[in-house]
């Protein structure tokens, strides 16, 4: 009888062991990171490579960045940092716009959250790229107006995208702080 | 005698056209025209003249029909139309060209300037870094 109710609290306590580690398993879940949030990391076709696979996260980062290149680039105000973009086809046969939208996908993929190595951003840092001193790509040091107008560019690529305000601010709040997070290395004067 | 003296020159003669055939081979593998690079270029057509919604999106249609546009995109406040196409297919010439026959606009095609092309977004330049000066030096050694 005695040995009987022993093991009957030890199966009682073992099931409340149980269920405290659930429960603290649910309230500890970590958030989900702002790449997740925008696909993460299901592999689905690239559309513009049908025979490849890409995650989620990625596409959606390269949407939002292709079709914000092409609205800075109509931008007056900021098309003087992308000359490069529309020169004719160079000795090299580049024009810099497939390396601007790699780049730029591969940065907002490590500063979104993504864990994939083959995403990660290896260029040099905002402060480096943005400063003509360090980089002769650079023509001119940026300006706070001319970033604001940037991060408003983006702005418009997201709602291209589907992403706007009215139907998903939380997401787009998250980004444009992301962005602006990088601002006190990119205006430098 | 005399068979020795065929047989040197049935080998000089192999060995002639096999020379012949190897060089050949080699100054065409050389000369060939190479294929065109398949590469997504930007381009752009600034408007002189105000151009709405309604237009806008007829230029749009127009330019994005067109064989090798990938992408548009109009921005009428400063009157700039800008699209993505493939170099293989297209050139920013022909698209201008083709809609200038498409409607009297007075637009202009936008065109870099020599000493502008030195400055732009340094996110997408890597030609300054270490990799990118060997990998051109490579390139240029090749050609």
């Amino acid at each position: 009888m005695k040995k009987s109710i022993a093991v009957t609290a030890l199966c009682l306590l073992a099931l409340s062991l149980v269920f405290s580690a659930c429960s603290d398993s649910t309230t500890s879940t970590p958030a989900p990171t702002l790449y997740e949030r925008v696909g993460g990391t299901t592999m689905i076709t690239d559309p513009s490579n049908p025979s490849t696979m890409i995650e989620k996260g990625r596409l959606t980062l390269r949407s939002v960045v292709d079709s914000s290149i092409l609205v800075i680039a109509a931008d007056a105000q900021l098309a003087k940092y992308f000359p490069v973009l529309f020169a004719e086809l160079g000795a090299s046969n580049t024009s810099g716009l497939s390396a601007l939208s790699k780049n730029f996908t591969d940065f907002l993929c490590s500063a979104t959250g993504s864990k994939n190595t083959a995403y990660s951003y290896t260029g040099k840092s905002m402060k480096d790229a943005h400063n003509p001193a360090s980089n002769s790509r650079m023509g001119a040091l940026a300006d706070s107006a001319d970033f604001d107008k940037f991060v408003g560019d983006i702005g418009v690529g997201l709602a291209q995208n589907g992403v706007t305000v009215s139907n998903n601010k939380q997401l787009v709040d998250d980004l444009v702080a992301l962005l602006n997070t990088t601002k006190a290395d990119i205006v430098q004067r | 005698m005399r068979k020795t003296l065929k047989t040197l020159l049935w080998s000089f003669l192999v060995m002639l056209c096999l020379t012949v055939i190897v060089l050949g081979t080699h100054i065409y593998l050389v000369t060939r025209p190479k294929p065109i690079a398949d590469i997504v270029q930007l381009g752009r057509i600034d408007f002189k003249q105000d151009i709405d919604s309604l237009e806008g999106n007829r230029i749009r249609s127009f330019v994005s029909h067109l064989d090798g546009v990938k992408s548009t995109y109009f921005n009428y406040k400063d009157r700039i139309l800008v699209y993505t196409y493939s170099s293989k297919i297209q050139s920013s010439v022909n698209v201008y060209n083709l809609l200038a026959g498409y409607g009297n606009f007075k637009a202009e095609r936008y065109v870099v300037g020599v000493g502008a092309t030195k400055s732009g977004c340094p996110i997408g330049a890597d030609k300054q870094s270490y990799t990118g000066t060997v990998s051109s030096y490579i390139s240029g050694f090749f050609k």
